[in-house]
């Protein structure tokens, strides 16, 4: 059975080594700043840099444009009531704005590893409850969904073939308890892993060897980070002036 | 390991175990044996300290079998469950393994050393950042006996350790086991690796009905049927040969023993 893999251009790209909490910071950051800025030459400026990160990143271009293009509906619908009720040059910042976000918030999650994010999220103080339970739906949502899997494969074994509309009631039926004995396979699973968790010394908190660790390039990707918000922010500003030539 | 006159009953009502007495000593390596629904996974669950028992008391390693101190007990044991994906719950193999001898409260360095060498034992080195998902059921299994191995448990209960593995899973699996010092008790419908691994065996049905060795086991065809158990294809062989032929020979319990005695029939 094929996965869905979020991690699947992770390893491959030249941003895995970096600290997952120096990019998660830095990303969410520069999001912050480009929800601030309101000029077309700043937000180009950032704009630039997100694309140079995703060309450095050298996650595939395909990948890249297919998730953007997900993202491009609600881009160009906000854009659009920018247009009619702000002018084109509001719809443009618009336009840039949550490109550069989206494209960013792109590149952190596809060159960090789920796991390196949780563990970023959980040394920024996230709530241990709510990593302890992002980590095991990750885990556990393709068990899930071979198990769904399997029934559907068992189903058509047995020769159904789905309903002939959403009203059929045979179908609905058929698939509903499908759908039951989903939830009760998970009860019986939820048991035996907490059966597994306290034999294995469980008392409440997941610990985990805790790798992270900044290293000098991490504060190099910092810096690049610092700098071109810090100039976009003195550029919208007007503390610098600058004016391009096109 | 000590069990006295222990029941138990689950909360629906049903009885999973009726009257079970049992000893066993450090060190030792015994087969539960049974049909489906026979308590053996329940037995394994009580001497985990998972279940406690509904009737009766037991110990283990000195600590006794109540609420007080389940918790205590469940430190000398290491449970390896019948479907890995129960037991492997870290997004990375390394985190996995690790997961034991964290909360055990090991110190960082300790913890690599105790994860290198349960990976190394289970054939799993290069397998450090790899996800669960991914992996095949046979390399699961190993995941699993590698997060055991990394707590060093006093006593290893395996459920059906060799079920659905293909021939050279199941022949990791009996290599990993096999020459360790623990106390081993392993669950399994499979006598062949039964026979490979450990010396004595118990038949379960909600009672125990035979307690002893393999060899006396062959012996008693009526156990084995009340057991609904078969012997591998060499073992009943040699016992089919052995009552047509009118030989008297101890019942082999590996092919090579069977081999030996073949080489001496004349």
């Amino acid at each position: 059975m094929s996965h869905l893999d979020i991690d699947q251009y992770a390893d491959r790209s030249s941003l895995v080594g970096f600290d997952p909490r120096v990019k998660l910071v830095c990303s969410v950051s520069l999001v912050v700043v480009l929800a601030l800025l309101t000029a077309l030459v700043p937000l180009t400026l950032v704009l630039l840099f997100v694309l140079v990160m995703v060309a450095m990143s050298r996650i595939p271009l395909r990948h890249v444009v297919g998730n953007y293009a997900l993202a491009l509906v609600f881009i160009v619908f906000a854009s659009l009531t920018m247009l009619l009720t702000s002018g084109p040059n509001a719809a443009l910042v618009m336009f840039i704005r949550i490109s550069a976000s989206v494209l960013v918030l792109l590149v952190l999650v596809t060159t960090t590893p789920f796991f390196k994010m949780l563990e970023a999220l959980r040394s920024l103080r996230m709530p241990r409850v709510l990593s302890t339970l992002m980590m095991f739906t990750y885990r556990f949502i393709f068990v899930l969904l071979e198990e769904m899997e399997r029934m559907r494969m068992a189903r058509r074994a047995r020769g159904f073939k789905g309903g002939r509309s959403l009203l059929d009631r045979r179908a609905l039926g058929t698939i509903s308890a499908t759908i039951g004995m989903v939830f009760v396979r998970s009860n019986q699973r939820a048991t035996n892993i907490y059966d597994a968790l306290l034999t294995r010394g469980y008392s409440g908190h997941m610990r985990t060897m805790g790798k992270l660790k900044a290293r000098p390039r991490d504060a190099a990707l910092a810096m690049a980070f610092v700098s071109v918000g810090s100039l976009a922010v003195l550029i919208q500003t007007e503390v610098i002036r600058w004016t391009p030539c096109f | 390991m000590l069990l006295k006159s222990v029941g138990y009953t689950y909360e629906d009502g049903r009885c999973a175990l009726e009257d079970i007495s049992l000893r066993i000593a450090p060190g030792e390596k015994v087969a539960l044996v049974g049909p489906n629904g026979a308590g053996k996974s329940t037995l394994l669950h009580l001497l985990a300290a998972l279940y406690l028992p509904s009737s009766g008391e037991g110990r283990i390693m000195g600590e006794g079998l109540d609420k007080k101190n389940a918790a205590r007990a469940r430190q000398h044991t290491g449970l390896l469950f019948q479907d890995p994906d129960d037991q492997i719950f870290m997004p990375t193999v390394e985190e996995d393994v690790a997961f034991g001898p964290i909360n055990q409260g090991l110190s960082e360095d300790e913890v690599r050393a105790r994860v290198a060498e349960g990976m190394h034992l289970t054939g799993l080195a290069g397998f450090e950042e790899r996800v669960p998902h991914h992996l095949s059921l046979g390399e699961k299994k190993r995941v699993a006996m590698a997060g055991l191995l990394a707590m060093s448990p006093d006593i290893l209960l395996l459920d059906e350790p060799t079920s659905n593995l293909d021939p050279q899973g199941r022949r990791d699996l009996i290599n990993i086991l096999r020459g360790r010092k623990e106390t081993i008790i392993i669950a399994t419908h499979d006598l062949g690796t039964a026979f490979e691994l450990a010396e004595r065996v118990i038949v379960l049905k909600k009672r125990i009905i035979f307690d002893g060795s393999f060899r006396d086991l062959i012996l008693r065809e009526d156990t084995l049927k009340e057991a609904r158990l078969e012997l591998p294809s060499f073992s009943r062989l040699m016992m089919s040969w052995r009552t047509s032929e009118g030989k008297d020979f101890p019942p082999p319990m590996t092919v090579e023993e069977a081999l030996e005695i073949l080489k001496k029939r004349d």
